[in-house]
């Protein structure tokens, strides 16, 4: 391994934060005056408040899961809610403060902008503080804009749409993601445009005890196609922050969807985010979920097939470290006939980590032809480390194929052995080895950032021995 | 009241009624059997009378295949022995039985966490305690039949496996004579270094009932277990099975055969536990949910931290006969270190399309080529149990299908 990287060693190259210089900060806590205010700042409609306060309440009635990761360490009263980095969102990469151009320097964006994407979104904080798309997908119509915005230009296509997928009360989480949402994505994709390049968007946390709850909204019209990338990052603290997203996807008659995640949030955030897509008729929705970073993560990427022909698809992929719980998995549920859905998970624990893979296969009653296949592979590369299984399958249709299948395993003696006479030193085995493990769900991944999932791997697996 | 009954009943005063949001129940109509309101009942007519002691009488030679017979009826034992089981010992749950039973019940019950499993130890309707001693070989299969004739019934078998023994058990809880009967019941075993038991539990139930069986087995070094349990019709039913694989060399195969009949609720939890290293448990739960019956299978791999050498399979294959059936599969493996194999699979589907038109182009009418299908289904699951028994499961699952 080169010399460059031995001198990495363990350390999580985006923990740097710069000083609280938000122009405007809720206090800590969360009550309905702070949903009311964020709700004012952002100049919404009554409508839209309304909302939030049902998702308040809704948060406040429900319990916490009494199931998945242990959540206990999260205090809601110590965290700050919202908080405005910039005045105004900026569309010249100039025009934003020197540290916010700065962090996004260090991640990368702009070079990823300029390399290869049709628009990104850059939110740091609460709100989204950069935007851009490419003006040929702007005049076919597409849309890719803060949610905000959407809110105030196309109150229409919101009203339709928004918390559909995702209603306020679904569960805790997604009730406080109602209540005090801010920033994220909203894309409208027209009836047969194929944005043929990806949309991206970049999520980061400065502040400490800090939550982040942005909004996503992607409505694909009948025939088109987009691809939406986010990846997370966060500053390390020694005082926890909370990530709670709410994703929503509706893939209408013949459309198909892709949504890729790499998630590398620093060891001190809680990931706890609701993701759910339709897919009517002939549809695709296609989730490639990837988690290295967080403290605990609870994630299960959702489709529900609810047109004849519909197809769901969920790539997973967990890298559990040193305490790390990475709680992931995927859910799709059958309502129609001749659907059919993958689920592939593929997860790694090291030095005590613990990776789960939780999911559901639900088949509605009275369908035919429904397929489904489930996948778990999990990698243990250490004696401390462990791995748990929880696959739901609930199947009420007889025409149904459904197999499901998991496994579990360390680096073997045999593959070691192998390697290391061919001369390759035992890490470097590993490695391999581990990336083999990962190879057929990285080919998934866009180039830019297959190369960065490789990276981080290797990163994470230094000084490791099998 | 022996020193058993009381910790029992401790454990039991502490747990709490099982609700349909605890995650473990949250699929079971609890509603249809409601167990507190069955318990009180059961107190109310039992706080007098509990703890009579049932007879155990010899009765002469077991029938042609058998090496012993044991018949439950009228609060009676009745015991046909052949040769081989000269030595078997006998003991009613409410005498005298020796120390060893003591503790792998304690054991059991130190391990409680359901209250429907704690009522069934606290307070056994009847029970009987087989010991096999230890070097004891039987090539024949032994038969426990329980016939129940109370409405609430909570029999409790024990069953001892000493060093190097081997022995084939069949047990069978037969109530069919009992219309909505409430059963409870419990079995605990325990396979001492090297012994080799095989056992099958088969139960007959009226369509009204309400059926709880609890297993749990413990395997000392080198033990084996070879088990099935076979559930076909009843409106509700919930069963736990339970192995322990205590120490290194221990092994599991433990099969199950079901058959959800319409209107029926059948569920099955199976729990492989793993807490020595160099261990192995396979399984295979296999079953057919006609239109209008569900089923739920639940199972779970555990494999403790300082068990490595872990070598553990689960499988489940769900056969669904017609629309409105419903099967659940849950399999779940929980992994506590790196040293392991373990793998699970599930699978949910039809009759084959194909296999049935070949049978019907051969001139066999539809249900017969159907019967023909599900028992070649159902084959390698009882493949492995009591020559002698097979054809009673065979013709009890095509019975439920009638």
């Amino acid at each position: 391994m080169s010399e460059a990287l031995t001198l990495d060693i363990g350390e999580y190259k985006y923990g740097f934060a710069f000083p609280d210089r938000s122009v405007f900060k809720t206090r800590r806590g969360l009550d309905e005056e702070i949903v009311r205010t964020i709700s004012q700042l952002k100049n919404e409609p009554e409508w839209m408040l309304q909302y939030r306060l049902k998702g308040l309440h809704a948060f406040q009635r429900k319990r916490m899961p009494n199931w998945g990761a242990d959540l206990s360490d999260i205090n809601f009263d110590e965290i700050y809610y919202y908080a405005k980095p910039t005045e105004g969102r900026k569309e010249r990469w100039e025009e934003l403060p020197e540290e916010i151009r700065a962090t996004y320097d260090r991640i990368g964006i702009p070079e990823a902008e300029r390399k290869f994407l049709a628009g990104v979104g850059a939110q740091y904080d609460s709100e989204i503080v950069y935007h851009n798309i490419r003006t040929d997908l702007e005049r076919k119509g597409v849309i890719f804009c803060a949610p905000e915005d959407a809110v105030r230009d196309y109150p229409e296509l919101v009203r339709k749409y928004f918390g559909t997928v995702v209603p306020f009360n679904d569960n805790k989480f997604a009730a406080l993601n109602t209540a005090v949402w801010s920033g994220g994505s909203f894309i409208y994709v027209p009836p047969g445009v194929q944005v043929e390049i990806p949309l991206q968007a970049y999520f980061r946390i400065n502040l400490e005890s800090f939550g982040q709850f942005e909004r996503t909204l992607i409505i694909a019209d009948e025939g088109s196609f987009v691809h939406y990338i986010e990846g997370c990052t966060a500053p390390i603290y020694s005082r926890n922050s909370l990530h709670s997203a709410v994703v929503e996807i509706l893939a209408l008659k013949g459309a198909r969807v892709r949504y890729t995640t790499i998630q590398n949030w620093s060891n001190n955030v809680y990931n706890l985010v609701t993701k759910r897509a339709v897919a009517y008729e002939e549809a695709v929705v296609e989730w490639v979920d990837g988690n290295i970073g967080s403290k605990r993560t609870m994630k299960y990427p959702a489709v529900y097939l609810m047109g004849p022909k519909a197809h769901g698809e969920v790539l997973s992929i967990a890298f559990a470290g040193k305490g790390q719980e990475q709680d992931t998995g995927g859910k799709i549920v059958h309502t129609a006939s001749d659907t059919s859905s993958i689920i592939t998970s593929k997860s790694i624990s090291k030095d005590g980590g613990i990776a789960s893979y939780r999911g559901l296969i639900k088949v509605y009653p009275n369908l035919t032809g429904i397929k489904s296949h489930v996948v778990c592979d999990a990698l243990l590369l250490d004696p401390q480390s462990k791995t748990n299984t929880y696959p739901y399958i609930e199947i009420e249709s007889e025409d149904v194929s459904m197999e499901h299948e998991a496994r579990v395993s360390r680096i073997s003696e045999e593959q070691l052995f192998y390697l290391r006479s061919r001369g390759l030193s035992e890490s470097e085995a590993s490695l391999m080895i581990v990336n083999g493990f990962l190879d057929p769900l990285v080919k998934q991944l866009p180039l830019e950032y297959a190369v960065e999932l490789n990276r981080l791997i290797e990163l994470e697996m230094e000084g490791s021995v099998g | 009241m022996n020193k058993v009954w009381i910790e029992a009943q401790e454990v039991f005063n502490k747990l709490l009624w099982p609700e349909e949001s605890w995650e473990s129940w949250r699929r079971t109509p609890l509603g249809k059997v409601r167990p507190e309101q069955k318990f009180q009942q059961f107190f109310s007519v039992h706080k007098e009378g509990f703890g009579k002691s049932s007879r155990i009488t010899e009765n002469g030679k077991a029938r042609e295949g058998w090496a012993l017979e044991v018949h439950r009826t009228a609060n009676t034992w009745v015991c046909y022995r052949s040769e081989e089981t000269q030595q078997v010992e006998l003991y009613d749950w409410f005498s005298n039985y020796p120390p060893e039973v003591s503790r792998v019940l304690m054991k059991r019950i130190q391990g409680l966490s359901d209250r429907i499993q704690a009522w069934n130890l606290s307070y056994p309707t009847h029970g009987l305690i087989l010991k096999i001693p230890d070097h004891l070989r039987i090539s024949s299969p032994l038969l426990l039949q329980v016939e129940e004739e109370d409405v609430i019934s909570l029999p409790h078998l024990v069953i001892l496996l000493g060093k190097d023994s081997e022995a084939q058990i069949v047990v069978r809880f037969d109530a069919r004579k009992t219309p909505g009967i409430f059963f409870n019941g419990g079995i605990t075993y325990q396979g001492e270094e090297n012994a080799q038991g095989t056992l099958v539990v088969d139960r007959l139930v009226p369509s009204e009932s309400g059926f709880f069986l609890s297993f749990e087995g413990y395997l000392q070094r080198d033990a084996s277990l070879q088990s099935l349990e076979v559930h076909a019709g009843g409106q509700v039913s919930k069963s736990n099975w339970k192995l322990e694989l205590e120490k290194e060399g221990s092994r599991g195969d433990l099969r199950g055969a079901y058959v959800a009949t319409p209107g029926s609720h059948l569920e099955m939890e199976l729990t492989q536990s793993h807490r020595s290293g160099h261990s192995q448990s396979n399984s295979l739960y296999k079953g057919v949910i006609a239109s209008g019956g569900k089923s739920v299978f639940q199972g779970l791999i555990v494999v403790g931290e300082g068990a490595t050498k872990t070598d553990a399979y689960l499988a489940n294959r769900n056969l669904l006969l017609g629309s409105g059936a419903r099967a659940d599969s849950i399999p779940r493996l929980v992994i506590g270190n790196n040293d392991v194999r373990c793998t699970h699979g599930s699978t949910t589907g039809k009759l084959n399309e194909l296999q049935l038109f070949y049978l019907r182009s051969r001139g066999i009418p539809y249900g017969e080529a159907r019967r023909i299908l599900i028992e070649g289904f159902f084959e390698e699951v009882i493949s492995k149990i009591p020559q002698i028994y097979q054809e009673d499961v065979v013709h009890r699952i095509a019975e439920s299908l009638l």
